[in-house]
């Protein structure tokens, strides 16, 4: 990404340093979908992924007169959110039951790890939705924290990726490709038993056109 | 097939044909459309600024870094595994002090903090709803009654010396936990 995005990104931060608050939610308009989605690609429900992008946006609040690198504030929020999310997650998994993982063994652990169940995902109304969220979740860990990540919006840089993945840059270009591939293996075969039925939901169009004005009214908020 | 714009072909074409990055455009649209940070979660992180005081954030306050939290212990929730009422240990470092942190998780739930080494401060228990502030007694020790579940963050200031040191340490503010 430009040096200037990231000049504007230091300056932003040095004004709420200054105690602006409009820079300060500039910040929280840049930034919140990138924490909310680390959080998510860590496969936590709703609940559990807001409170991980609250705590992460009080820690900002509370680390931002020692910020030391205003320019990689993206990075900080999201080794921050990876740090709160892996937190969590290794939290609820010791919260399963044990009964439940000696009758159903690691299957069980996994199954509550699975991320977007159904009710979780508030929009997902179509069955093509339901299926690429499940072949979503079929997927890695690593790979649906990559995937998840990069789907932020706006995108993330690949530096902020690094630190919400804990990934060399190099790599992410690589893995990103193959986890696409596995999703698009997992699609595949979810989609086998039933032909292409599914496939002819046409009104895909529609709604594609109506989520482009969502990004514009957000940045005027 | 061949005649479609790329740009359409991801809603329309046969799974069987997606390429990669049609399956990319698929993904991010799905989660853009449908995975959204909710909007109590982003009024609350915009409103941070306007709702805690400059006092807070104080630049002169150390920050004492949580280093110990049972929760994240496996010896210790071994052992609350045996008990009937269950007690979470928190342990903030400074350069100066220890606030060591022990939250009753029953009803209501109570928080006793311990300032090590012993010393008189006042203790500000910092919460969503406001702040409960009080002195603790000449031993460093500070006793809330009820605390409500939720982020919270301590904020201490000393009094007086602590017995062998010859100065008084600086005002310090706890990272923020939720309890």
């Amino acid at each position: 990404m430009a040096e200037g995005a990231e000049n504007e990104v230091a300056e932003l931060v040095a004004a709420a340093q200054r105690g602006d608050d409009s820079a300060w939610r500039a910040l929280v308009a840049r930034y919140l979908d990138l924490v909310w989605a680390i959080a998510r690609g860590h496969s936590l429900d709703n609940c559990d992924a807001a409170d991980v992008t609250q705590t992460t946006w009080m820690r900002l609040h509370e680390q931002l007169p020692r910020l030391t690198e205003p320019s990689r504030v993206g990075a900080w929020l999201a080794t921050t959110a990876r740090r709160e999310s892996l937190k969590v997650a290794r939290e609820r998994r010791r919260q399963v039951p044990v009964l439940l993982t000696e009758r159903y063994g690691e299957r069980a652990l996994s199954a509550l790890a699975a991320p977007p169940a159904d009710e979780s995902i508030r929009g997902a109304d179509s069955e093509r939705d339901r299926m690429l969220w499940q072949a979503f979740g079929e997927l890695t860990p690593s790979c649906q924290a990559l995937l998840r990540a990069l789907t932020a919006d706006p995108p993330p840089r690949y530096s902020e990726l690094s630190a919400a993945l804990g990934m060399p840059i190099g790599s992410i270009g690589p893995t990103r490709a193959r986890c696409l591939d596995r999703l698009r293996a997992n699609l595949l075969s979810l989609s086998a038993p039933t032909g292409r039925s599914e496939t002819g939901d046409t009104g895909g169009k529609a709604r594609r056109t109506t989520t482009q004005t969502e990004p514009t009214e957000r940045e005027v908020s | 097939m061949t005649g479609l714009p790329e740009e359409q072909s991801a809603s329309i074409i046969p799974i069987e044909v997606l390429t990669r990055e049609a399956t990319w455009r698929r993904l991010a649209e799905l989660a853009r459309r449908t995975d959204r940070p909710p909007r109590e979660v982003e009024d609350a992180a915009l409103a941070l600024n306007e709702r805690v005081e400059p006092a807070w954030r104080s630049i002169d306050d150390e920050l004492a870094a949580l280093v110990y939290d049972s929760d994240q212990d496996p010896q210790a929730l071994e052992n609350v595994r045996s008990l009937s009422s269950s007690t979470r240990r928190l342990t903030f470092q400074a350069p100066e002090l220890l606030l060591e942190v022990e939250i009753t998780l029953g009803r209501p739930r109570t928080l006793v903090c311990q300032v090590v080494p012993p010393q008189p401060a006042v203790l500000e228990v910092r919460l969503e709803s406001g702040i409960l502030s009080s002195e603790t007694d000449s031993f460093g020790t500070f006793h809330v009654p009820s605390v409500p579940p939720g982020p919270f963050s301590l904020r201490c200031s000393p009094l007086g010396q602590a017995e062998g040191y010859s100065e008084r340490a600086g005002p310090v503010a706890t990272s923020w936990v939720r309890i």
